[in-house]
């Protein structure tokens, strides 16, 4: 695993912005003849916000970032970099991050870069945009957010009850957080989870579009997310406490001193398996399943936003962040950080 | 044999919310509910309480209840259940 090493810069700030419209389990569940009760005790997620067909995760990171910019008094110029992560941009070209350059009046000379990645994806953005500022940029904004509704068919229940659409905004600058990071990856897991057809390895054809019949009673396209729950589980449990075990000796802080460990939210069940394998009480280890299910690469800023509002805006906290999944990728954040300025969440109408 | 599966089997009992109907080991997947969210928490439970990381695929090709016992035995590192 790489091991890396941000010290000198901070997070000012962070963000979350949700569509307006709600899908309960209760409904979907209801609609598909499946038992409400069973999926809720295992995911944890009894709602979650969905976007319409015309709103993109840019457009939530739009209304985050502006949000953000303005709660920091920021002048737009001063940020050099915008690093935007998610599995679901705007167009296959450009880039997202462009268009959000444009949107957000960032000046020209701004850096700006797409990432595709999921669920290890806010910790990679933060480790991009902490190097940058370390390579001399002033002040970096982080966009991270995903539309996965959009690629989930709604006939397949290994899939549609799980994930909500969001989008979120960290500004960085130089500063005292010294964060360190543990990254990896182990791309034989990458047909566990995955969207195969409708890019290039696969172009978008009639027969890609149609929805088949692939497990008893679950319809999807090869244009739709296939997730294969056993090896993601597996994975986890064998990935995520080596993963955390490296970085609590790397970051120096006590295992037993950190505030808040702040998973991503794949769901209730994996949440709570890996916090008892890790030793950790449930009131460390914070959860936004409930109302906003697994909101991808935006999950752990999610949390943060919807979870720890009050005491991250109050005071320094010492946090690890752990992302993990799609890729197989995995990435780990560590440090002090806060009192960050958190504005509130929004939501967004069409 | 059976005696290393019982504490596996009461364990699938109470994994699949039997509610008092005890497991034979015979009793054939297909039969008694397993599905994928079942697997998801064999898999837990395996890990946390016989240490074992059993393979998604071994678990793909199990037919019956003792099957999974065996392949949760198989995987353990001490090949046989935790205290």
């Amino acid at each position: 695993m790489a091991t890396l090493r941000s010290n000198g810069c901070r997070i000012a700030g962070l963000t979350c912005s949700f569509p307006a419209h709600e899908v309960s389990t209760a409904d979907l569940a209801a609609r598909l003849g499946v038992d409400a009760g069973r999926v809720v005790a295992m995911t944890g997620i009894e709602r979650r916000p969905i976007a319409p067909d015309t709103m993109c995760a840019s457009d939530l990171c739009f209304d985050a970032g502006t949000r953000l910019l303005d709660a920091l008094e920021w002048q737009r110029d001063t940020v050099d970099v915008l690093v935007f992560v998610t599995q679901t941009p705007d167009y296959f070209l450009p880039a997202s991050a462009c268009l959000l350059q444009d949107r957000l009046r960032l000046a020209t000379d701004t850096a700006c870069y797409d990432v595709n990645m999921g669920c290890s994806g806010y910790v990679y953005g933060l480790q991009i945009a902490t190097s940058a500022l370390l390579a001399g940029a002033r002040r970096a904004l982080l966009l991270v957010g995903d539309t996965s509704s959009r690629m989930v068919s709604d006939q397949d229940k290994s899939t549609c009850f799980l994930f909500g659409d969001s989008g979120t905004a960290t500004a960085l600058e130089h500063g005292n957080d010294d964060l360190h990071f543990v990254l990896g990856t182990d791309g034989r897991g990458h047909n566990h989870l995955i969207v195969p057809g409708g890019h290039c390895r696969s172009r978008s054809t009639p027969l890609t579009c149609t929805r088949i019949e692939v497990e008893s009673g679950n319809y999807r396209s090869a244009q739709e997310l296939y997730m294969n729950g056993a090896e993601v589980m597996a994975f986890a449990l064998r990935t995520v406490p080596t993963l955390f075990e490296r970085l609590i000796a790397l970051s120096g802080i006590c295992a037993e001193d950190v505030d808040l460990l702040l998973l991503h939210q794949a769901n209730h069940f994996v949440i709570a398996q890996l916090a008892k394998k890790l030793g950790l009480s449930s009131d460390r280890v914070p959860s936004s399943v409930r109302n906003y299910g697994n909101t991808s690469c935006a999950s752990i800023p999610v949390t943060m936003e919807t979870c720890c509002r009050d005491y991250l805006s109050a005071r320094r906290s010492k946090v690890a962040m752990l992302g993990f999944g799609v890729g197989w990728s995995w990435g780990g954040c560590a440090g002090s950080i806060g009192p960050l300025v958190m504005p509130g969440s929004n939501r967004v109408v069409e | 044999m059976s005696t290393e599966f019982d504490p596996i089997r009461r364990d699938l009992e109470s994994l699949l919310e039997r509610d008092g109907q005890s497991l034979s080991g015979s009793e054939l997947l297909s039969d008694i509910g397993w599905d994928s969210m079942a697997v998801v928490m064999l898999i837990a439970l395996a890990d946390q309480k016989y240490g074992a990381a059993v393979p998604p695929a071994r678990i793909a090709v199990c037919q019956t209840v003792d099957d999974l016992c065996a392949a949760i035995l198989d995987s353990s590192t001490s090949g046989h259940a935790k205290k």
